[in-house]
């Protein structure tokens, strides 16, 4: 916890000539005045650079407690779409662009470290400032540091904001009737929604099994039992959100150089069936054998596109797809060289 | 984006739903929360900061997501008055800030995502 250095507006303004750090204020919304600099200490700035009516004092960031200023906050790191290796029956789940301003699914961190998923339990509430608030009992020092509870009802709340870029989070004061005033906003709930969908890598089938032949049609489908929608639900207080993720297309990739995108889950060969035609929705022909390749084999990567829409709170919207990688190795093999074996 | 935070500081309407329509994440809450502790301390904005912003870089330059832009604000002309009794809180106006944001396309919507504001005379 960042107690170390902290000012706010009321003490800049009261700050007459010269510098202000005295090692005392008062509190700012009670009426205790506090000595003791041992317990908590300032940002020293120059009264000459605290203007006493910009509004843009207040959206400077002098405290990590102040919404938006926190430590944790700007990290694309912490704020964890979790992306494994594609490897074969692994699945690699990961928005379809990537990079800066990209909407990604945070998990929330909180001022203690500890990483979770964006609600708490029993009393704990989602502000409309995008964060969740849980009670907690900070230290009378803690307190006065951070100003001292306000007047009326409250109580103090260790919060947890969740964003596109970044989680932070923090310790505040937060008013009962203020609290009751904040509307559900289902965003975050959906976010979380979409995060709790468990997609797996869909199997892959393909005809002939085993070893392919060169210039014989091959066969690409996603097994018809896998090729179903996922959905998961999170629920904060006041709201319910569930998400859908529909499997949607897949780009095959041949391992040849080739690639190949199906919109939909492809036709499975079935026996008997004319094994020199081409499949009627989603197959390749190699034109070469894999026996210059690594290991002797192409790898055949199957990229399946989720379309992922969430509903609740008396809302719904989309997020980016999501995809993900189910990869199989295959021999491919000339015949000639068969026959000439 | 300061558009909104201009018209909802005129009430320190911290939760005016227009402050989320130019800006998410670490921009709004830090807009959100300098609008509730005007609130706090019962004092409105009133007036209007200028603006020089500048791009610094379009990510990725053919299909951008991301825009940093940076900027020379100037509050003197945006100051802050007693929402009780109208007048001015004092008697010092603001002056140029640097200031830095990256505006992200978000769901088919551009919109802030970071805002960083530094202290009065940090540019001319």
């Amino acid at each position: 916890m960042h107690l170390t250095c902290r000012s706010s507006p009321s003490e800049r303004r009261s700050g007459g000539g010269g510098r202000h750090c005295d090692g005392r204020r008062r509190v700012r919304r009670g009426q205790r005045l506090l000595t003791g600099a041992a317990t908590f200490c300032f940002v020293c700035v120059p009264a000459s650079a605290a203007v006493a009516d910009d509004p843009l004092n207040r959206v400077i960031c002098r405290e990590v407690f102040r919404p938006g200023c926190d430590v944790h906050a700007g990290t694309p790191q912490a704020a964890g779409m979790q992306t494994t290796t594609a490897g074969p029956g692994r699945a690699a789940r990961r928005g379809r662009a990537g990079g800066a301003g990209v909407e990604r699914v945070p998990t929330c961190g909180t001022p203690s470290g500890t990483g979770g998923p964006c609600s708490g339990p029993g009393p704990a509430f989602r502000g409309a400032d995008g964060c969740y608030y849980q009670p907690a009992s900070p230290s009378a020092q803690v307190q006065a540091a951070l100003g001292g509870p306000g007047e009326g009802p409250g109580g103090w709340y260790e919060y947890a904001c969740s964003g596109v870029t970044g989680a932070g989070g923090g310790l505040r004061w937060v008013a009962d009737a203020a609290r009751a005033a904040v509307p559900v906003d289902p965003a975050a709930p959906a976010r979380l929604a979409v995060s709790r969908l468990d997609l797996p890598a869909l199997a892959i089938g393909m005809s002939p099994t085993g070893p392919q032949l060169v210039a014989v049609p091959m066969w690409l489908w996603i097994e018809a039992g896998s090729w179903r929608p996922r959905s998961a639900t999170a629920q904060v207080p006041g709201v319910a959100v569930t998400a859908v993720a529909r499997p949607s297309r897949v780009v095959w990739s041949t391992g040849d150089g080739s690639t190949v995108t199906c919109t939909g889950p492809g036709t499975v060969w079935t026996p008997g069936g004319d094994p020199a035609a081409p499949s009627p929705t989603c197959g390749h022909t190699y034109r070469r054998s894999s026996s210059g390749s690594p290991g002797g084999t192409f790898t055949v990567t199957a990229t399946v596109s989720w379309d992922v829409a969430w509903a609740g709170g008396g809302q719904g919207g989309t997020v980016p797809d999501l995809s993900t990688v189910s990869t199989v190795a295959v021999t491919v093999t000339d015949m000639q060289a068969v026959v000439n074996r | 984006m300061w558009a909104d935070m201009v018209e909802a500081g005129r009430t320190a309407d911290f939760r005016a739903a227009r402050l989320g329509d130019h800006a998410t994440s670490q921009a709004w809450q830090l807009l959100y929360g300098g609008l509730m502790s005007a609130h706090d301390d019962g004092v409105v904005l009133r007036g209007d900061p200028t603006f020089t912003p500048r791009v610094t870089a379009v990510t990725p330059a053919d299909r951008p997501v991301a825009v940093s832009i940076v900027d020379c604000m100037d509050s003197t002309g945006w100051r802050e008055y007693s929402a009780a009794t109208g007048t001015l809180r004092d008697d010092k106006p603001g002056g140029k800030h640097h200031a830095t944001a990256t505006v992200g396309l978000l769901q088919g919507a551009w919109k802030v995502t970071q805002l960083h504001v530094d202290g009065v005379g940090t540019c001319t």
